[in-house]
C-alpha cells in the first residue's frame, strides 16, 4: 500500500475522571479514505477534534509524515496540511464566499491595511473550481442554499490544506452529507474520489452505513471511545458493522434492573399524533404512571424536538398534548412545569445549572411558591428540603449554602435531579442524564430514576447510548430521520437485544 | 409609533396657544394709507414652547403683530437648524412677500442661513439674541436689525447687586453654567468682571451646575457646612439660585445668605418677592421679541427705510429689568399675572440700551 | 506559561485539581464581594483625614440627602441590572413624576390640593408605566435599551405637556416639611429612601420573586428550564422599577419644590455607575440590594468630598472618571470567558 501520511498510537483523551477516548490507533494513508462509524458519544468527533488541534490528547502520540505531530489550534493544524469540516457550519452567514475562504488569511491581499477584493475573489474563484463549484465568490453566505455552503466549507478546507501540503493533506469530514439530496452525494462522492486521486487522506464520519460502504476504503468501528474493529470496506456488510457497533450489552445489574417497574395502567401523558414542521411528524405515543420510556434514535432524529415541544420551548405545528386526558398546550417551560412536566436539560452546566445561586436554592428553584411562609420564601422550609435531597440523592458537597458550581459533574446532575423531584412533577423529561458522568454517579443516576418510578414518577429518557435507552426503559420508541421508525417493549427478562433495535435507527 | 403620538399632542397644544392668542385687538397703532396690514403675516420662530422664556418671547412678538394688525403664527424648531430654515422656506412659499419674520435662532451659526434666505426672498427679518460672527445686516437691504441681550452687562448688574447686599465684602460662591456653553462663558467673565470692583470679596469656590436645580442644591449643601462665613450665592441662571435657595431653606439661612440668578423666570421672581433671593435679572422677552417684530413689520409696511438706517441702529442690545424687592411686585404683575407689560411697540427706541460692539 | 496551579499539575489528580480550583474561586468571589466594602472604608478615611468638616453632622446629613434619590433609583434599577437590562426610562419617568405631583398637590400654578393620594397616584402611574414597558420589552420583544428609551422620552414629553412651559411651584406643606424636617437629626426624605430601600432588599433576598430575578440574570436558559416564568418575573421588574423611579421623582420635587421636566436629567447614570462600584454589573446576575447601597454611598462621599476639597470643576469629572475606571477594574471578574461588552 501507499505511504503512511498519517498515524496515531494509542491516543486518548479523559475529561475530568471521565475517559471519553481510549486507546486508539489510526493510520491514514495517501489516497486512502478511511470511514469512522459508531454511536453517539463513541468518541468519533473528539478524535477529530485531537487531530484538527481543537484540543491535546491526554495520552498517545500521534504522527504526520512520519515525524511527531501537535496542533495547538485549528489554525495551526491548518497550517501543517491538516484540516477539518464540521458538522455544524462554520461559514460566516453576512460574509461573501471568498471573505470566508480567506477568513483569516486576508494578508496576502492586503498592502498598508487595505484588502484587494479582486485578487481575492480570483483566487476564491479557483479554490471553487477545484471542487467544480459555479458559484460567484462575491456572493454573501447568507444566499446560497445549504447544500451549497457544505460544498463551499469543504473548498475552503481543501484551499487551506492544499497550500501547506499539496497531495499529502489530512482532510476530516464529519458527516458531511446531512444536507445533502441523492444527487448532491454522487457529487460529493465525486470530489472525495479527486481529493484521494490526488494523494490526500480523507476521513470520512457518517450514519448513514451505506455510504460508509459506498465510498471508504477502510472502516474504523468505535464503540465507548474504544476502537472495536478495523476492516477493509469490501470485507464488510452492514450485519456485521451493526454487530461491531454496539457490541456487547451491559449486564442488566448495571442498570437496576431488579428494581425496574412494571408500570401501571394510568395514562399520565398521551402524544397523538403530533408533528413539529422540519423536525418530526406524527408521533404518537403513551406514557403510564411508574414507566420509564426511551426515545432512542441519532442526533437529528426529532427525539428531541419532541421532548421540546413537550416543555414548550417549540409549538407542534399539529396533534395534541393530554395530560391525565385532559389536552395541554405550552407557551413556554414554566406553563409545562405547572402542569407536571419537567425536563432536565442536556447541557448542564449551560442550560441546568444557575452557578451563581447557592446549592439550596438550585434544588428548591422550580419549588419556590411552595416553599412559603406568608409571602416570603421560608428559609426553614428551604433548608429542609435540600437537606432531605443532599441525603437521599448522596449528595457530596461542602454545604447547602456553597455554590453550585463548586460541585462536580455527577454531584451536579444530582442536584438538578433533586430539584425535579422537589418540584413533586408528574412527567421528568430526562434529557441524557448521565452524559459527562464518570461510571460511579451514572450508577447513582440510574438507581435514583429506579426510585423516581417507584414514586410514580413517569420519565422520559434520551439515552446517552441505545444500551442506555434498552437497560433503563420499560419501553423504547426507535426514532429514524423525523419518524417513529420501531417500538419495542423492554420487561426486566424479556429485553430485545441492541442488534434487533439498531436497524431501525440507522 | 409612540413619540409621534405625543408629537401630535404637543402640536395640538401648541396649536391651542397660536389660536388663543391670536385673538387680541386689532391695529391700535397707525399704519399708512393705502396699506393693509392684515395682509401681512409675520412668523414668530422660536426654540419650543416648553420654556417659559421662549413662552414668553412668542407673547410679546404676538403683541406687537396685534397692535399693527398683523397677522401672526408661532413655528417651532425644537432648537434643530434644518427644521427652522425649512419652516421658514415654507412660510414664505405660503405668503410670497407678504411674509416677514422674527427669528430666534436655534443657533448661532444658523443666523447666516437665515438671512441668506430672507433676503433670498426678499422679506424683512430680524434675529435674535444671536449673530454669527461676520455677519452684518449693513450687508443685507432685508436683514432690518440683529437685537442682543447684553450677558455681559446683566451678568454684571446682577453680581454687583449681590455684592452691594452683603456690603462690599465677604465671602462668595459661583454656580457655573453648562461648561463650553456661550452664556455660562459670558456670565461668568461678567461675574469676574464684576469683581474686580469688589476688592473685599472673596470667591471660596465656583463650581458648575450645568443649569441644574438639583445639583445646584447638592453643590449648595456642601458649601453651607464647608464655609460657615459664606455671604452670597452668584448663579448664572434661575434654576440654579432656586437649588441653593432650597438648600438655604433646609438649613434656616433663607435670607440671610444672599442669592442672585438671571433670567427672571417665575418662580425666581416670586423668590426675590418673598425676600429668599435678593436680585435676579428678568430678561423680557416681551421687549426683544416685541420691539424686534416691529422692527421687520414696520420695515414691511413702509414705515422704516431700512437702507436709510445707520449700520449702529441695526444691531443694538436690548434692555431688560433687573428684578429686586422693591420691583418685584410690579413685574410679576406686568409679566406673569396680565401677560401683557403694556410696551408701545410703535416706537422702535424704546427698547434700546446700548449699541453691540463693533468686532 | 507558567502560573500558580503548574507546581500542582503533577502532586494532585484532576478530580482533586477540580476541587482546589474551586474552592480557590469561591475565595476569590469572597474578596472581590468584600473590595466595594473596603473602598468605602478607604474613603471614609480619606475624607475624614483631609477635610475637618467631613464628619461633622451637618456633613453627614449632607451625605444622606445627597444619597437618597440615587438610593431610591437604585432600589429599581438594581433589579433591572440584575437581569442584565438596562432601563433607559428612568430619567423621563422621574421628570414626569415630579412634574405630575406638583400639578398635583397645592402649588401657585391652580387650584388643586391632592395631597397624599397625588403621590399615590403618580406612584401608581410609574409601576403601571413600568409594567406596560416590561409587557413590550417581554411579549412584543424589543431590546430593553430601545424600549425604556422611548417610554422614557414619551414620559418626558407628557411631563412638558403637564406643565406647559411654566415649571409649577409646589406650596403644599407636607412637601414643605418632609424636604426640611428631621426625626432623630435624620432627614424625612434620607428616612423615606431608606424605607424604600428595606423594601427592596426584602423583596429581592426573601421572596421567589426576588431569587428568581438572580436566577435568570445568571443563566436565563436554565431558569426557563427550571420552569420560572421569566416573563411575569421580567415584568414585574420594570414595574417595580418604575414606581421607585417614580418615588425618586416625587422625593426630587419634594426637594426642590419645582415641577418640571428636567428633575430627571442626569439622574440615571450616576447610579448606574454607583451599583457597578458596589459590585453590581451592567452584564447581569451580580450585585444585590446590599451591594447597591455601597455603591451609593461611596458615590455619594466621592462627590461630597470632592466639593469640600474644592476641587475644579473639570478635575472632578476627571478625578471621578479615573476612580470609577479603577474600581471597577478592581471588582469585576477577570475570566477569560467573560466578555466585556
Amino acid at each position: 500500500m501507499a505511504d503512511i501520511l498519517f498515524e496515531t498510537k494509542g491516543v486518548g483523551k479523559i475529561y475530568g475522571t471521565n475517559t471519553v477516548l481510549h486507546d486508539i490507533d489510526m493510520k491514514i494513508h495517501s489516497g486512502e479514505v478511511i470511514g469512522l462509524i459508531g454511536e453517539n458519544g463513541a468518541g468519533k468527533s473528539t478524535l477529530m477534534k485531537l487531530i484538527s488541534g481543537v484540543e491535546a490528547p491526554s495520552m498517545g502520540e500521534m504522527f504526520y509524515m512520519g515525524k511527531p505531530y501537535k496542533a495547538t489550534s485549528i489554525i495551526n493544524a491548518n497550517q501543517q496540511g491538516i484540516g477539518m469540516v464540521f458538522q455544524e457550519q462554520s461559514l460566516v452567514a453576512n460574509l461573501t464566499i471568498a471573505q470566508n475562504i480567506y477568513l483569516g488569511r486576508e494578508k496576502k491581499y492586503s498592502s498598508a491595511g487595505i484588502v484587494n477584493w479582486g485578487r481575492m475573489n480570483r483566487d476564491a474563484r479557483t479554490a471553487l473550481e477545484r471542487m467544480d463549484l459555479d458559484v460567484d465568490p462575491g456572493k454573501k453566505v447568507r444566499d446560497i442554499d445549504m447544500a451549497t455552503r457544505e460544498m463551499v466549507e469543504i473548498a475552503k478546507v481543501l484551499d487551506v490544506v492544499t497550500e501547506a501540503a499539496e497531495g499529502r493533506a489530512i482532510i476530516l469530514l464529519d458527516e458531511p452529507t446531512t444536507v445533502f439530496s441523492d444527487d448532491e452525494i454522487q457529487e460529493m462522492y465525486k470530489q472525495i474520489r479527486k481529493m484521494k486521486a490526488a494523494g490526500n487522506g480523507i476521513v470520512f464520519i457518517s450514519h448513514h452505513l451505506d455510504e460508509i460502504l459506498e465510498i471508504t476504503d477502510t472502516i474504523y468501528v468505535f464503540k465507548d471511545g474504544e476502537e472495536t474493529a478495523v476492516f477493509p470496506t469490501k470485507e464488510a456488510d452492514m450485519n456485521v458493522l451493526y454487530e461491531k457497533m454496539v457490541g456487547r450489552s451491559t449486564t442488566g445489574e448495571f442498570y437496576v434492573e431488579a428494581k425496574q417497574t412494571v408500570p401501571e395502567k394510568d395514562v399520565v401523558l398521551k402524544v397523538q399524533d403530533l408533528s413539529l414542521f422540519g423536525a418530526f411528524n406524527h408521533v404518537s405515543f403513551e406514557l403510564h404512571k411508574g414507566e420509564v420510556l426511551a426515545l432512542a434514535g441519532l442526533d437529528g432524529s426529532g427525539n428531541e424536538d419532541v421532548c421540546n415541544v413537550l416543555v414548550g420551548q417549540e409549538a407542534p405545528t399539529a396533534g395534541k398534548i393530554l395530560m391525565n386526558g385532559k389536552e395541554v398546550r405550552f407557551a413556554n417551560s414554566y406553563q409545562a412545569r405547572k402542569n407536571g412536566i419537567l425536563s432536565v436539560p442536556k447541557d448542564r452546566r449551560d442550560e441546568g445549572m444557575v452557578s451563581i445561586l447557592s446549592i439550596e436554592d438550585n434544588i428548591t428553584i422550580s419549588s419556590w411558591n411552595h416553599l412559603k411562609q406568608g409571602p416570603l420564601l421560608s428559609s426553614k422550609k428551604l433548608k429542609a428540603a435540600a437537606e432531605k435531597w443532599i441525603k437521599e440523592a448522596r449528595i457530596k458537597c461542602p454545604g447547602l449554602k456553597a455554590r453550585i458550581s463548586q460541585l462536580s459533574g455527577g454531584n451536579a446532575q444530582k442536584v438538578i435531579f433533586a430539584r425535579a423531584l422537589e418540584s413533586g412533577c408528574q412527567v421528568l423529561i430526562l434529557n441524557h442524564p448521565t452524559r459527562g458522568v464518570d461510571i460511579g454517579a451514572k450508577q447513582e443516576i440510574y438507581r435514583l430514576i429506579r426510585e423516581m418510578t417507584e414514586q410514580g414518577h413517569a420519565i422520559i429518557v434520551l439515552g446517552d447510548t441505545l444500551d442506555e435507552c434498552l437497560g433503563l426503559a420499560s419501553k423504547v420508541i426507535v426514532f429514524r430521520d423525523g419518524m417513529v421508525s420501531g417500538s419495542f417493549d423492554c420487561p426486566v427478562d424479556g429485553k430485545p437485544s441492541q442488534q434487533e433495535v439498531v436497524h431501525f435507527m440507522m | 409609533m409612540k413619540k409621534k403620538i405625543v408629537a401630535t399632542l404637543m402640536a395640538a397644544a401648541m396649536m391651542a396657544t397660536t389660536l388663543v392668542s391670536t385673538a387680541f385687538a386689532e391695529g391700535t397703532i397707525a399704519v399708512p394709507e393705502g396699506v393693509d396690514p392684515s395682509e401681512y403675516h409675520l412668523a414668530i420662530c422660536i426654540h419650543s414652547m416648553d420654556n417659559e422664556y421662549w413662552a414668553q418671547e412668542a407673547a410679546g412678538a404676538q403683541l406687537a403683530a396685534a397692535a399693527y394688525g398683523v397677522e401672526s403664527e408661532i413655528l417651532t424648531c425644537d432648537s434643530d437648524d434644518n427644521k427652522q430654515l425649512q419652516g421658514i422656506k415654507d412660510f414664505i412659499a405660503q405668503y410670497g412677500d407678504k411674509a416677514l419674520f422674527v427669528v430666534d435662532p436655534s443657533s448661532t451659526a444658523n443666523t447666516v442661513n437665515i438671512a441668506e434666505v430672507c433676503e433670498d426672498a426678499g422679506v424683512y427679518v430680524t434675529i435674535l439674541a444671536h449673530r454669527a460672527e461676520g455677519l452684518y445686516p449693513a450687508d443685507y437691504p432685508h436683514f432690518v436689525a440683529s437685537l442682543m441681550l447684553d450677558d455681559m452687562a446683566i451678568g454684571k448688574a446682577t453680581a454687583t447687586a449681590l455684592f452691594e447686599s452683603i456690603g462690599g465684602e465677604g465671602q462668595v460662591v459661583e454656580l457655573q453654567g453648562l461648561l463650553g456653553d456661550d452664556s455660562a462663558t459670558n456670565r461668568h467673565a461678567a461675574f469676574e468682571a464684576a469683581l474686580a470692583d469688589y476688592p473685599d470679596i472673596e470667591v471660596v469656590d465656583s463650581q458648575t451646575a450645568s443649569w441644574s436645580q438639583s445639583d445646584a442644591m447638592t453643590l449648595a449643601e456642601n458649601w453651607i457646612v464647608n464655609y460657615p462665613d459664606l455671604k452670597g450665592v452668584f448663579s448664572a441662571n434661575d434654576t440654579m439660585a432656586l437649588g441653593a435657595v432650597e438648600a438655604l431653606k433646609n438649613a434656616g439661612k433663607n435670607g440671610e445668605i444672599k442669592v442672585s440668578g438671571c433670567d427672571g423666570i417665575e418662580a425666581a421672581l416670586n423668590s426675590v418677592k418673598d425676600g429668599d433671593m435678593v436680585i435676579t435679572n428678568a430678561n423680557d422677552g416681551y421687549c426683544i421679541a416685541g420691539y424686534g417684530a416691529a422692527y421687520s413689520i414696520q420695515a414691511a409696511l413702509g414705515m422704516l427705510d431700512v437702507e436709510a438706517m445707520d449700520a449702529a441702529d441695526r444691531m443694538i442690545f436690548c434692555k431688560t429689568t433687573l428684578v429686586d424687592a422693591e420691583n418685584a411686585d410690579d413685574i410679576i404683575a406686568k409679566f406673569i399675572e396680565t401677560g401683557d407689560p403694556g410696551y408701545d411697540y410703535s416706537d422702535l427706541s424704546a427698547c434700546f440700551s446700548a449699541y453691540q460692539e463693533a468686532e | 506559561m507558567k502560573n500558580k496551579w503548574s507546581e500542582m499539575l503533577d502532586t494532585l489528580s484532576v478530580d482533586q485539581q477540580f476541587v482546589v480550583k474551586a474552592e480557590n474561586d469561591a475565595k476569590m468571589d469572597k474578596v472581590r464581594r468584600f473590595a466595594p466594602l473596603i473602598l468605602l472604608v478607604v474613603m471614609t478615611a480619606i475624607g475624614a483625614v483631609s477635610q475637618k468638616n467631613f464628619f461633622s453632622w451637618a456633613n453627614i446629613v449632607n451625605i444622606m440627602y445627597q444619597m437618597s434619590i440615587p438610593l431610591v433609583i437604585s432600589v429599581g434599577l438594581s433589579f433591572v441590572l440584575l437581569l442584565g437590562s438596562i432601563d433607559l426610562s428612568i430619567e423621563g419617568m422621574m421628570g414626569f413624576a415630579g412634574s405630575f405631583v406638583a400639578f398635583l398637590v397645592a402649588n401657585k400654578s391652580n387650584g388643586n390640593n391632592f395631597g397624599i393620594l397625588g403621590v399615590l397616584l403618580v406612584v401608581l402611574i410609574g409601576a403601571a408605566v413600568g409594567a406596560v414597558t416590561g409587557i413590550l420589552h417581554t411579549k412584543a420583544r424589543i431590546a430593553s435599551f430601545i424600549v425604556t428609551y422611548a417610554v422614557g422620552s414619551i414620559m418626558a414629553g407628557i411631563a412638558v405637556l403637564v406643565y406647559r412651559g411654566t415649571p409649577i411651584q409646589v406650596t403644599d406643606q407636607m412637601f414643605v416639611a418632609i424636604s426640611q424636617g428631621k426625626l432623630f437629626g435624620i432627614p424625612y426624605i434620607t428616612l423615606i429612601a431608606f424605607a424604600v430601600f428595606l423594601v427592596g432588599a426584602v423583596i429581592m433576598n426573601y421572596t421567589a420573586f426576588g431569587r428568581a430575578v438572580f436566577a435568570i440574570g445568571d443563566n436565563e436558559t436554565a431558569a426557563a428550564s427550571a420552569g420560572i416564568n421569566i416573563a411575569r418575573a421580567k415584568i414585574k421588574v420594570y414595574a417595580l422599577c418604575g414606581c421607585t423611579a417614580a418615588i425618586a421623582g416625587v422625593l426630587q420635587c419634594m426637594r426642590l419644590k419645582l415641577g418640571q421636566s428636567s428633575l430627571g436629567t442626569n439622574q440615571m447614570f450616576p447610579v448606574v455607575t454607583a451599583i457597578v462600584l458596589g459590585g453590581g454589573s451592567v452584564s447581569g446576575g451580580k450585585g444585590g440590594s446590599l451591594q447597591s447601597f455601597v455603591g451609593v454611598l461611596i458615590y455619594a462621599e466621592l462627590a461630597n468630598w470632592l466639593t469640600l476639597m474644592g476641587v475644579d470643576t473639570n478635575m472632578k469629572k476627571v478625578i471621578q472618571g479615573v476612580i470609577i475606571i479603577i474600581a471597577v477594574a478592581l471588582t469585576v471578574t477577570h475570566d477569560r470567558k467573560t466578555v466585556a461588552k
